[in-house]
């Protein structure tokens, strides 16, 4: 079953490292941000060089066209994968194997973005990412490319105030992940979002209601201190 | 050995190895090596070791979590693609790209039978149709033509709001490269947006030259596109043949999945795309700077029947004869 984002990928070294597929709403997010970016550019440029006429006007048709075709390409290659956008919302991109991204895959992801945003505001890309198991728009597909979280899911490192108890079988590093990330993001939710949810997990529990709640914390705050 | 006295073994390397990362990944992709760097491979090792002994002894996911970012930094660096730009830019120039182009030939001739044919039928049409003509341009267009081409324009192909060579220049540049980008593009939809683009720009630009024909603009017109239309407009075929790759790979992906043709049809796309944009650069500064030039129309005519057979004659030969991809 598949509980997350997260994939396995192989390195050669033999050694399988996990990678967090992000979605449409993160990637969004990142585009915005950096569409302010370009756009805040321009204007101080069309500023500065509307006092320069013809050869000012010449520069500014230029940078809007680098910018345009080149600004994520740019960031890309040469900052580890990531625009300012994408660092900004702890994004990059990647091969599907893991590798970082060079010319060739952040050329043709970045070309074939006006065939994702096609006919409007990434119609064709957010299809294309919605039915890809790993979320990748036209682009990437065509590039081999992911875009995956840059950390892992932050962990806090701190003893929780639940009783540490033992699951009844061994759960898996994904399954032990999911109990965590539900101990952190409870404080997010009503008592009966958090009680709604737990009672999912009755067959791991064996409760429902509160005390199925107090044992999926138990077992998560298990998973943090297994030793 | 418990989980604590494996991390308490095991964290100085993880402290030395994470500190090794932050100073190579602050550091500008370009500069890169130095001795410092030679201790990465065995610490990098050394992680993925500790790794799956964690993940193996369920030593639990925060621990996993965090060996696996560390692991996952330093694969980022150990398999960092090289930035070499300027050696393999002659070489492509010189071999591959040419090599390419021939290796391709039937895709070649396809584009060139779905550009050119719209193209020249618009300006067969212009003489026996000309309404024909005037559905794809319109009166704006066609207006636009006459004040740029007419006889009593101050500057040959410029419309009076373009001041400057630079300023037509750099519109060249952002228009005309931005159009090879959308024909690549267009391919994703199996192929047909760049059928689109392809057939359209032959369309129009035939209707263009349809209507100089009938208003009667030859020597102007033929002695401004001389210079550059070799380049410019065998480019767009290239990055039609760029585009068709991508398209093809969804039509007919043969003995890969369709997933597979794409990535690989992609890069053979992509590789094609290179020398449209550069051919489209190169059109655009004769484009700026010597089209409009005061020269006299016979040397015009001249230096453009040159680059023809130049443009020919190095998707013919240059490279030589064994053929690439």
């Amino acid at each position: 079953m598949k509980l997350d984002t997260r994939r396995a990928v192989e390195t050669p070294e033999g050694v399988e490292l996990g990678l967090r597929v992000a979605g449409p709403v993160a990637r969004l997010t990142a585009w915005f941000i950096d569409a302010l970016i370009r756009g805040a550019v321009y204007y101080g440029i069309a500023t500065v060089a509307g006092l320069f006429g013809g050869a000012g006007l010449a520069f500014f048709l230029l940078t809007v066209f680098l910018g345009e075709w080149f600004y994520f390409v740019f960031f890309e290659v040469m900052r580890n994968g990531a625009t300012p956008g994408k660092r900004s919302c702890r994004l990059h991109v990647v091969h599907r194997d893991g590798t970082p991204v060079g010319w060739t895959a952040s050329l043709i992801r970045n070309f074939v973005r006006f065939a994702d945003f096609f006919p409007f505001a990434y119609g064709f890309g957010l299809v294309s990412a919605l039915v890809s198991p790993e979320f990748q728009r036209l682009g990437d597909r065509v590039a081999g490319t992911v875009v995956a979280y840059r950390d892992a899911p932050p962990g806090r490192d701190e003893p929780s105030q639940h009783e540490p108890l033992a699951p009844p079988v061994a759960l898996a590093i994904d399954e032990q992940a999911a109990l965590l990330e539900f101990d952190e993001r409870s404080s997010n939710w009503t008592t009966a979002r958090r009680k709604e949810l737990a009672n999912l997990l009755e067959p791991l529990t064996g409760a429902k209601g509160q005390e199925g709640l107090v044992r999926v914390h138990g077992m998560a705050a298990w998973a943090r201190r297994p030793s | 050995m418990n989980r604590e006295q494996f991390v308490r073994a095991r964290e100085p390397h993880w402290e030395k190895l994470s500190a090794l990362l932050k100073r190579l990944e602050a550091r500008r992709s370009w500069r890169r090596g130095g001795r410092e760097t030679a201790a990465l491979p065995a610490l990098y090792r050394e992680v993925c070791r500790d790794l799956s002994l964690a993940e193996r002894r369920m030593y639990g996911a925060v621990l996993v979590e965090r060996l696996n970012r560390l692991a996952m930094r330093g694969f980022h660096q150990l398999y960092k693609p090289r930035a070499r730009f300027l050696g393999p830019l002659v070489h492509y120039i010189a071999v591959d790209f040419p090599r390419t182009v021939r290796a391709n030939a039937a895709l070649f001739w396809f584009c060139m039978l779905i550009f050119w044919g719209p193209f020249f039928g618009m300006i067969a049409a212009s003489h026996v149709a000309p309404q024909w003509v005037y559905s794809v341009i319109g009166p704006d267009m066609a207006a636009q033509l006459d004040e740029m081409y007419g006889p009593d324009t101050t500057r040959v192909g410029r419309t009076v709001d373009a001041a400057s060579n630079l300023e037509a220049f750099a519109g060249y540049i952002q228009n005309n490269i931005g159009i090879d980008f959308r024909t690549f593009a267009g391919g994703i939809v199996f192929g047909l947006g760049t059928l689109f683009f392809m057939i359209f720009n032959g369309l129009y630009l035939g209707a263009a030259f349809g209507h100089i024909h009938r208003a009667g603009h030859y020597e102007n017109f033929y002695s401004f596109v001389a210079g550059h239309g070799s380049f410019e407009l065998m480019a767009i075929i290239i990055s039609g043949m760029a585009g068709l790759k991508i398209g093809l790979a969804l039509v007919s992906p043969g003995r890969w999945t369709r997933a597979e043709a794409l990535r690989v049809r992609g890069r053979e796309g992509l590789h094609l795309l290179y020398g449209a944009a550069l051919m489209t650069l190169t059109a655009a500064f004769i484009e700026g700077f010597w089209s409009p030039s005061g020269a006299a129309p016979q040397v015009k005519y001249i230096v453009g029947i040159t680059l023809w057979v130049l443009v020919l004659a190095y998707f013919l030969f240059a490279g030589g004869r064994r053929e690439a991809r």
